[in-house]
Parts: structure tokens; C-alpha cells; sequence
């Protein structure tokens, strides 16, 4: 099997397992490594019965990254106990968005996943009242140069992280889920009105989550408009709400209805298409056969399918040819045209490959 | 007054020595040194929760101080400032 | 096969293709690099190592190699990168060999979280083993390096893996790092001690590395049982002092002296609880490496 296939083979049909070789585990744990879901993989061999079927030394590397996922969960716990102190002073709704909050809905999604910075969603009123609070209470400000404090607060949809002095802790704090320069109207206010509380949560009842359909649209918008370094990972994280929500009756024609909403049919139709094509993400079949998206024709939606496909693939030297790297860097540029203006963004990427490094040098 | 103690989670990290006693806890990821008297306090709290005036009765066996109860409520403190241990909701 | 029964040349031509397999204690890594100085700091301090075969399951790739673009023939310099990443930013070409060096350190440190991976030297005896914690500066790789020459086998300089499954020491005999003065110290203790080439101006001063006895290497697959934990310091011209060390004190210390303490969570509590529970526990202070050697045989023929 193409080595480039290994790690997406595996996640959609563990019982795969048993058919790779010595050498076929070496990639695919390297590919693994690489996209981030090496929990997930335990996870998902587990839960199949085929962790026997793991050569020792491959499944040793699988079991510590399992075991560094329940350190996470611990990590993100505490720091969600120090953030909801922080926020319970302000009597406003906060809402948990993407990794944070799949562990305190206590999502599929959050299994073996590792976690990084928190990410939050509060009303855009209230950003000068949230950043301040923060403050006080020992978050520091990053990206402090002129240049990414614009970027981020006017063209992206986030302040600049702020940093716990102490602990060291990263937490990205929106208003919106994209930025209000994309042209597309999604209203954040409609999110935080139908945000979920925590179920039985206690001591960490300050929190919200978006609804189930709302989780889902953010999960691919991320995705589909954003940075494509940790695709496949996301993809995952997709195909694990998918599987979870997708199930609850009404669920594909609210989802449907809500994207029309808040115009993310878009994303939501490549959602629905590439987590079917390469994870076999259970989808009805109705909505796999007509284009979610009205403007979706056979050449525009060909032309989509060499670019994704390959983008999707673990970011390692075993699946860069020539064609997947310029893929990728065509996905890049691609999602950051959707969210920046076009005469903005070619001054923003030079910015960052070329004059960033060295001025970090100096 | 005497109040219901219990550990903040079960799996309270505990190790004792003749000259100190080092605890851990999970949740946090730190690390605490702790007095004997503290070490062992803390050790009576992982058999069960325990009320204020139980901890004096069984502290009391085997240390003999003088304000026994005034150290008690030092050591809880400071166990609970290091969210070892909390006041029992009931 | 051992690395030895390579000819250089073909030594040469596996690391340029990233066909240089090694079983490195219960690691086996594939290393990458076109640096002939790579090529002869292996064939110098790697000679014993077995070999992996073609077709094993390989845990770490890692390369040592120029830098894409310019800085190729301008000021060469070399990355290390490990399965396609680079952690670290590129050094000046000489010092291919320590970057590899360095970075087999640090992979081992985030990756290999099936131990408790501590910052010291540990070497055994009898069966038992021997763990020098110590900051860098404090003469824990020269005594090493004396240790191992005499009746220790050694099972680190640098890392000691505790496996947290059962508490023993598992040996990753690599080379014994060496700085500044510590190398000559080191290449003066007998004929059979061999010294790698020294690299100048690092970041650390001179560095170089010293041979692992082949009979270490030959024994890598034995771990042992701790027994002793001695925490060294080096000060001139002092006297020797040794004195037992609280058990409590000693954990804390090792918290600090472990690389992963924070991501075993209490898993590595309880190893690092087991381990002082299980050890005789000391601190020695030492003028020369005599000294030390004595105190070290004094202290283990209990």
C-alpha cells in the first residue's frame, strides 16, 4: 500500500493492523507523529481489538503517546479551573471552542487527543472587559510587534494569545469565527445565544459549548479556512463529531438549515465530502449525492478534490512529491485568501516567511 | 468547630520519611515537601475524610505539642492552599 | 553485525543515504548524514553497536546535514532534524558530531516516556546500579568516565532511563560526553581510553567524546537494580566530604534533575518515590577523582 496512505488506512479500518509490515509500521508511525494523532491511533486500535496485532516496539510509541493524552486532560482541566475563576468575576457567557471544549462535553473527540493553547468565544462587547481581566489576573500579551497586534486584531477574528506568566499557558480569545474581512456574514452572536451549558459539570458551570451543529460548522470551518498544518489532525477531530452528533435525530437537517444561516454551507460541503472519501465518516446518503454547496460544479469540485486529497496528507517526507507540497501551499494560500483581502495578503505571507526569521535573529 | 476534611482526588501522590514527606498532586502537576506532622496529617486523610476534632484525636497520639489544635489548622491550611485537601461539602 | 565489521567506505556511503541502522539500548535509530566527520566520529565511538537489519521497525530517524540554500557553501552549517523536523537552529559544520550527539539527547528526552528519564550518569556493579545526578559543571562525566574505566560498567553518561513498569535502570551505553578540561583528565586514564576528535568553540566550550567500553556496549541488554544514589560535586583543591542524605530532600532534587517529572504525572511520582525508597542515598564533595573513586568503592562494598 502507498506509503502516503498509511495513517488515513489505518484510521478508517484499524483491522488493517494485522496486514503491515515491519517497515510499513516505521512510516506509519513517523507519519502519525507527525499529523499529530498518535493517541487517536491508540485509540482507535484499541478500541478494535487490534493493539495485539502492534508489533511491541511500534505499540510501546502509540501506549506513551495514550498516556501523555490523560496528562493532557488533567493539564486542561486546571487551566480551565483558572480561566473560569478568572472569567466568574465578569457576567458574561464564554463560550469553550475546539479542543477545550470537546474534553469538557466530554466528546469522542477528546480521546488521545493532545491539547495545546485554550480557545474561547466571547461577545465582541465584552473583549475590552475579558482582555483586561486577564491581565489583572496574571495572562501576559504576545506578538507584541506592531505588525501581528494588526493583523490579529483587525483582519483575524481573535485578540493576540495571551500568555499565563506563570504557567505558561496559551489562550486564544474570539469574537468571531472568521473575520469579518472574508464578506462572509457569520454571526457570533447567534453562537453564543445557542450555546449549550456543560452536562452535570460543576466546577466548570461558567463554561458554554456551541450546539452540536455549531460545533461541527466551527470544526470545518477551522479546517477548510484555515492553515492546513494540522489538516489530517483536524480531519480526525471532524470525523469524531461526525460519528458522535451525527447520529441525534435531526441532526442533518438542522445542520443543513443553520449553515444556510450562517452562509458555511461551503465549508460544511467539503466536511461532508472529505471525511467520507478518506475516513468513511458515516454520511446520509442523500446528502453526499446532491453538492451542499449550490455553487459546487463537477470541474470546480475536481480541481477542489486534487488540492484536498493531497493536502490531507501527514505533513512527512514519506508523502511530500512535488505535487503534494505545492498542493498544500496552494491550500495555504487559498484559505488565507478567503480571509484576507487579496491586496493584503501577499505583504502578510512575505512578512512571515521571509522578514520575521531574521528580524528574530537580530 | 470542627469541620469534614477529605482529599481534594484519590489518587493523592504520598511518600514518608523520618525527616519530611513529599506529596504530589495530579491535577496541579506539583510537587510539595511537607513537614512530618503535615505528611502525616495528610496520610490520615487518605484512609477517609475525617472531621477537625478526629484529626486531633489521632494526631494527638503521637505528637505531642503544646497547641495542637492551632498547628492542625496551620497545616490544613497550607494543605489546602496546595489543593491537597478540602473543607467536605455535605 | 557490528558497526566495526563496516568498511569505512561503506560506512560513508550508509550514513549519506540514511542507511546507517544501530540498536542503541532498547532504541533502535537510523542515522543520516553526508559529514565525513559524522562518518568517522561513528567508526571512532560507535564501533561495538549492533547493527539493526533492513527490514526492522526503526524507533528514531535523525539526520545531521547542510542546511537547504545559501548557507551550504557560505559559513556551512548543519541541522539536525528527526523525522523531518528541525528542532534546533543550524551550527557551523564542525560540529556535526556533537549536534548528533545532542540531538539523540533530545529526542530520547520527548519521546521516550515509557521511562523516567533523569539527568545522570549510572553505572553498576554486581548487578547493582549507581545513579550520579549533577547539574552540568559539577564533574559527574569525568567521574563516569573514570568509573567505567575501572570495575563499573556503564550504563549512561547522560540519561538514566528508569522504566517505570519495574523500577530498573536500562542501559543506553553511548559515548561519554567530555568538556574543556575533562578531556584531557579523561584521554590520561589509560591506553585503552579512546577519545573522539575535539570540537571547538561550541556553546559549551571544547567538547569531545570518549568510547564506551566494548564490554558496556556487548552488555547493553542487561538492566539493573539502583542501589545507590551519590549526588557529586567537584570543587578544587577541596578535601573529600561524604554524607548520607535525607530520602525526602533527595526526591525533590531528582524532580529537578529529571527531563519528563511534568508529563508522567504520578506515574513518575511513584517511580521517583520507589527509587529513593529502594537507594542508599549520599552526597559527595571531591578535590580530585582518586578521592572520589574511593569514596564511590567505599560507599558501594557495603
Amino acid at each position: 500500500m502507498a506509503h502516503s496512505d498509511l495513517v488515513v488506512t489505518l484510521l478508517r479500518e484499524p483491522g488493517n493492523a494485522a496486514k503491515l509490515t515491519a517497515n510499513e509500521w516505521d512510516v506509519l508511525v513517523r507519519q502519525a507523529r507527525h499529523a499529530d494523532v498518535m493517541g487517536q491511533l491508540y485509540a482507535r486500535l484499541s478500541e478494535a481489538f487490534q493493539l495485539d496485532n502492534v508489533p511491541e516496539a511500534a505499540r510501546q510509541h502509540f501506549e506513551t503517546a495514550w498516556n501523555l493524552s490523560h496528562r493532557h486532560r488533567l493539564a486542561v482541566h486546571w487551566e480551565l479551573l483558572g480561566i473560569a475563576d478568572t472569567l466568574a468575576l465578569l457576567d458574561i457567557p464564554v463560550v469553550l471552542l475546539k479542543g477545550a471544549a470537546y474534553y469538557a462535553a466530554n466528546r469522542m473527540a477528546a480521546k488521545g487527543r493532545l491539547f495545546t493553547d485554550v480557545d474561547i468565544l466571547v461577545p465582541k462587547s465584552a473583549l475590552d472587559s475579558v482582555e483586561q481581566v486577564f491581565i489583572r489576573n496574571g495572562w501576559v500579551p504576545t506578538h507584541l510587534n506592531a505588525y501581528d497586534q494588526r493583523y490579529y486584531r483587525k483582519w483575524m477574528h481573535e485578540l493576540p494569545p495571551m500568555q499565563h506568566a506563570r504557567r505558561g499557558t496559551l489562550i486564544d480569545i474570539h469574537h468571531t469565527l472568521l473575520p469579518p474581512t472574508t464578506g462572509v456574514r457569520c454571526d457570533a452572536a447567534t453562537l453564543i445565544a445557542s450555546a449549550q451549558p456543560l452536562v452535570g459539570e460543576t466546577e466548570l458551570g461558567v463554561f458554554k459549548v456551541l450546539a452540536p451543529s455549531d460545533m461541527v460548522l466551527h470544526s470545518a470551518t477551522h479546517l477548510f479556512y484555515g492553515e492546513f498544518d494540522r489538516a489530517l489532525r483536524e480531519l480526525v477531530d471532524l470525523d469524531q463529531l461526525i460519528r458522535e452528533l451525527g447520529t441525534e435525530p435531526g441532526f442533518w437537517p438542522e445542520i443543513i438549515a443553520r449553515a444556510r444561516q450562517l452562509d458555511l454551507l461551503n465549508p460544511l460541503h467539503h466536511a461532508v465530502r472529505y471525511t467520507h472519501l478518506l475516513l468513511d465518516t458515516p454520511i446520509p446518503t442523500e446528502i453526499l449525492n446532491k453538492p451542499l454547496d449550490p455553487k459546487m460544479g463537477a470541474v470546480r469540485q475536481r480541481v477542489l478534490d486534487a488540492l484536498f486529497l493531497r493536502a490531507f496528507r501527514p505533513n512527512h517526507m514519506s508523502c511530500n512529491d512535488t505535487a503534494t507540497l505545492l498542493a498544500r501551499w496552494l491550500s495555504y494560500v487559498r484559505s488565507h485568501w478567503l480571509r484576507m483581502p487579496i491586496h493584503l495578503l501577499v505583504p502578510h505571507l512575505l512578512y512571515k516567511g521571509v522578514i520575521a526569521p531574521r528580524k528574530k535573529q537580530a | 468547630m470542627s469541620e469534614d476534611w477529605q482529599l481534594t482526588r484519590a489518587d493523592i501522590g504520598l511518600r514518608c520519611w523520618e525527616d519530611g514527606c513529599i506529596a504530589y498532586q495530579p491535577l496541579t502537576g506539583e510537587t510539595h515537601m511537607l513537614t512530618p506532622q503535615a505528611g502525616r496529617l495528610l496520610g490520615l486523610l487518605r484512609r477517609g475524610q475525617r472531621t477537625t476534632q478526629e484529626l486531633l484525636v489521632e494526631l494527638g497520639e503521637d505528637v505531642a505539642m503544646p497547641e495542637l489544635a492551632e498547628a492542625v489548622n496551620n497545616w490544613l491550611l497550607q494543605l489546602s492552599e496546595a489543593h491537597l485537601v478540602c473543607r467536605r461539602l455535605s | 553485525m557490528i558497526l566495526a565489521q563496516i568498511p569505512p567506505s561503506e560506512l560513508r556511503a550508509r550514513l549519506a543515504h540514511g542507511r546507517l541502522a544501530l540498536r542503541v539500548g532498547p532504541f533502535r535509530f537510523s542515522v543520516a548524514s553526508p559529514f565525513a566527520s559524522v562518518s568517522e566520529g561513528m567508526a571512532t565511538l560507535y564501533p561495538d553497536f549492533e547493527l539493526a537489519a533492513e527490514d526492522e521497525f526503526i524507533d528514531f530517524h535523525v539526520s545531521v546535514a547542510p542546511p537547504a540554500g545559501m548557507r551550504r557553501w557560505v559559513r556551512p552549517q548543519v541541522n539536525f532534524s528527526f523525522d523531518g523536523r528541525v528542532p534546533f537552529k543550524p551550527l557551523p559544520a564542525s560540529q556535526a558530531m556533537p549536534m548528533l550527539e545532542w540531538g539523540l539527547n533530545w529526542v530520547i528526552t520527548n519521546h521516550a516516556h515509557q521511562y523516567l528519564i533523569l539527568h545522570a550518569a549510572v553505572v553498576e556493579r554486581d548487578g547493582r546500579a549507581l545513579i550520579l545526578p549533577a547539574p552540568p559543571g559539577s564533574g559527574k562525566s569525568t567521574l563516569c568516565a573514570a568509573l567505567v574505566n575501572s570495575d563499573w560498567r556503564l550504563l549512561s553518561d547522560e540519561l538514566a532511563l528508569i522504566r517505570l513498569t519495574d523500577g530498573l535502570i536500562i542501559p543506553i551505553s553511548r559515548p561519554v560526553s567530555l568538556k574543556n578540561r575533562s578531556i584531557e583528565l579523561v584521554r590520561a586514564l589509560g591506553k585503552n581510553v579512546v577519545v573522539g576528535q575535539a570540537c571547538a568553540n561550541t556553546g559549551k566550550g571544547t567538547v569531545a567524546h570518549m568510547r564506551p567500553p566494548t564490554e558496556s556496549v556487548r552488555r547493553m541488554a542487561e538492566p539493573a537494580r539502583p542501589a545507590w544514589v551519590v549526588f557529586p560535586q567537584f570543587i578544587q583543591k577541596s578535601g573529600l566530604t561524604c554524607e548520607a542524605r535525607s530520602k525526602s530532600t533527595a526526591l525533590v532534587e531528582l524532580v529537578h534533575n529529571a527531563f519528563n517529572y511534568n508529563l508522567l504525572g504520578l506515574a513518575g511520582f511513584n517511580a521517583l518515590g520507589d527509587l529513593v525508597e529502594a537507594c542508599d542515598i549520599h552526597r559527595i564533595t571531591y578535590g580530585n577523582l582518586e578521592q572520589a573513586y574511593t569514596a564511590i568503592d567505599t560507599l558501594t562494598r557495603g
